[in-house]
């Protein structure tokens, strides 16, 4: 049975209808990237999933439980799901480790949260997770001295050490070089099976790298939906998406620029 | 000797500040005269009100315009519970009041009264909290419900003749006692001090807990913190009544000192200055309270003395400076300096 299964899911913002009928299911370990131009509701969609946005119509299954409409941080604290925003959201004034460490899971109430202690087995974890994005070295520097491509990792990081069931990352390589980029993907490619993720993502190459099932968005709607060689074949996604992206890169170079749905 | 000094070194510069303020404050007492003790007794209290806003806001992000409520309130109920002690007070018998009213009787009781004093401001704070926290009020909002909070309370007290001695107050409170006499200036000023000092250590206690970590994150970014599973709402309602409690102590403390409490203990302009004492000092690190609250008070203490007429004006020029040159505050730009000069060793090194 499919761990995430998403019925008929709407939002209708003041006559704007944002998603309009999505239906989704994504497998236990399974790595989906959801692709689509600007506007598609990429970002939305991902709101309805986390909670942050509530859904006009339909219904949002996580583990056999309907989460639909559940408090932001039950989703993550109770159901184990973690979210990665667009663009770097870290506490810019704590160290890394600080901010890996906020985000360990089992910690988060208000009782654990006054009587936690940094014991060697919470460190070791912390130091874990640091260690497999790569930043273990600069776990003492405050967060927001990193470049971007850390801070982005750092995220990343901060998601290991919640451990939820499934991560949803927003455009996970926004910002960063070709190189910062594969290097992002690799360890995507890593986290999956272990973890069952959806990322959202604007770069091609990304998702070539990382191979998997593709679901394309487009106006709300599911377009395409399959392995990435069939997808770009798709007549309708070349004609919605795959050129003007295409195009967009060609003309940025190697880093991409900050902006994005 | 040298693991002292090493260790010494990697403090953050504001932790020298305050050991350098206790054992000032420690020794004050056996070079100033008795007024000046006396006087440096109530601003200690002030401190303590002071340190309760810097968790609210300086850690929090919530700036409260409303703050006096609690410190008042705690004035107000410590105030009544020594009044009682000599039966009936004077401002209550003009009015034919003959014995003490039945919902002011567990004040009759000093230690249940001191108590009180301490747990309504608590209880105060939680009532408005739910109200405030679970309609997701913020920002400017959270500014405003304080501050008409402020305008009430002082109202309140300021029309309640019979029971809380109106504009007037209540006046000739006296010091702690244990037993006997009440205590004199100097023991006060040391028991102010004890309070002061396990106040601080309180508050540094709880902010370097997660929940002090989870508290500056909520300053920084509310909504990546629920999505990190935190019930922002509960935390937010904690350092409230937390919050609240303290100023709560700080009012009875002071109240005890001064010897006497009226409705602009509990106002507007109160709680504006608790917010120009933090500002200045600088907010987040505790030593900003302490030290904006001593210089501030002192300055007002000394030069309103020679320029009474230009002091409101003064210490709005003041504000307004902090405001546009330094907005970390004096101690927060001494902590700012540190940090970049670390940063650097540290990149260095890598």
């Amino acid at each position: 049975m499919a761990i995430l299964e998403i019925r008929g899911l709407a939002v209708d913002f003041k006559g704007f209808r944002a998603i309009d009928g999505v239906d989704m299911d994504v497998e236990r370990g399974e790595l989906r990237v959801i692709i689509g131009p600007n506007g598609a509701g990429k970002s939305t969609l991902m709101d309805l999933i986390t909670a942050k946005t509530r859904p006009t119509a339909g219904s949002v299954t996580f583990d056999g439980a309907d989460i639909t409409g559940l408090d932001i941080s039950d989703i993550s604290a109770r159901r184990g799901i973690g979210r990665k925003f667009q663009g770097p959201n870290i506490f810019g004034a704590m160290t890394a480790l600080e901010n890996v460490e906020l985000a360990l899971n089992g910690h988060n109430t208000l009782i654990k949260a006054l009587f936690y202690r940094r014991t060697r087995q919470t460190l070791e974890q912390i130091d874990a997770a640091l260690a497999r994005v790569g930043l273990y070295e600069k776990r003492g520097l405050p967060a927001g001295a990193l470049s971007h491509g850390e801070k982005q990792w750092l995220e990343i990081c901060m998601l290991l050490a919640q451990n939820p069931k499934l991560m949803i990352l927003d455009e996970p390589t926004t910002g960063m070089t070709a190189e910062e980029t594969y290097k992002t993907g690799e360890l995507i490619m890593g986290m999956s099976g272990e973890h069952t993720i959806i990322v959202a993502e604007h770069d091609m190459d990304f998702v070539r790298q990382v191979a998997s099932t593709v679901t394309v968005l487009h106006q709300g709607r599911v377009l395409a939906e399959g392995g990435i060689a069939d997808v770009e074949r798709d007549p309708r996604v070349v004609a919605v998406y795959l050129k003007d992206s295409d195009s967009a890169e060609d003309g940025q170079e190697s880093v991409k620029g900050a902006s994005g749905a | 000797m040298t693991g002292l000094l090493a260790a010494a070194r990697r403090m953050r510069v504001n932790r020298h500040i305050d050991i350098c303020l206790l054992v000032f404050l420690a020794v004050f007492p056996m070079f100033a005269s008795k007024f000046r003790v006396d006087v440096m007794a109530g601003f200690m209290a002030y401190v303590i009100f002071a340190l309760s806003l810097d968790l609210l806001w300086g850690y929090t992000g919530l700036m409260s315009f409303g703050h006096a409520v609690m410190f008042g309130m705690g004035a107000y109920v410590g105030g009544l519970t020594n009044a009682f002690q000599k039966g009936v007070p004077d401002f209550m018998a003009k009015y034919g009041v003959t014995e003490i009213p039945s919902f002011f009787a567990p004040l009759a009781a000093p230690a249940l009264g001191n108590a009180l004093a301490v747990l309504l401001p608590g209880l105060l704070a939680l009532a408005v909290g739910i109200f405030i926290f679970s309609s997701r009020v913020s920002g400017v909002f959270f500014c405003l419900i304080t501050m008409a909070l402020a305008s009430a309370f002082a109202t309140f007290t300021n029309s309640t003749q019979q029971y809380l001695g109106g504009s007037n107050g209540i006046n000739r409170i006296t010091r702690f006692a244990f037993g006997g006499a009440p205590v004199s200036v100097t023991q006060n000023y040391y028991i102010i001090l004890i309070a002061l000092a396990a106040s601080y250590i309180f508050c540094l206690w709880l902010v370097n807990t997660r929940f002090g970590k989870a508290l500056t994150s909520i300053a920084g970014n509310e909504d990546r913190l629920r999505f990190l599973g935190y019930k922002t709402r509960d935390f937010k309602l904690l350092v409230f009544v937390l919050s609240g409690m303290l100023a709560g102590f700080a009012g009875l403390l002071s109240v005890r000192t001064t010897g006497f409490v009226s409705p602009t203990s509990c106002g507007l302009e109160m709680s504006t200055m608790a917010v120009v004492w933090v500002a200045v000092g600088g907010r987040g690190n505790l030593t900003g309270a302490v030290a904006g609250t001593l210089l501030i008070n002192w300055a007002e203490s000394i030069l309103s003395e020679r320029i009474a007429s230009q002091w409101q004006l003064t210490i709005g020029v003041i504000l307004l400076l902090f405001v546009l040159f330094m907005r970390d505050g004096l101690i927060g730009a001494a902590l700012g300096a540190q940090d970049r000069r670390r940063q650097k060793k540290l990149r260095e090194a890598l």
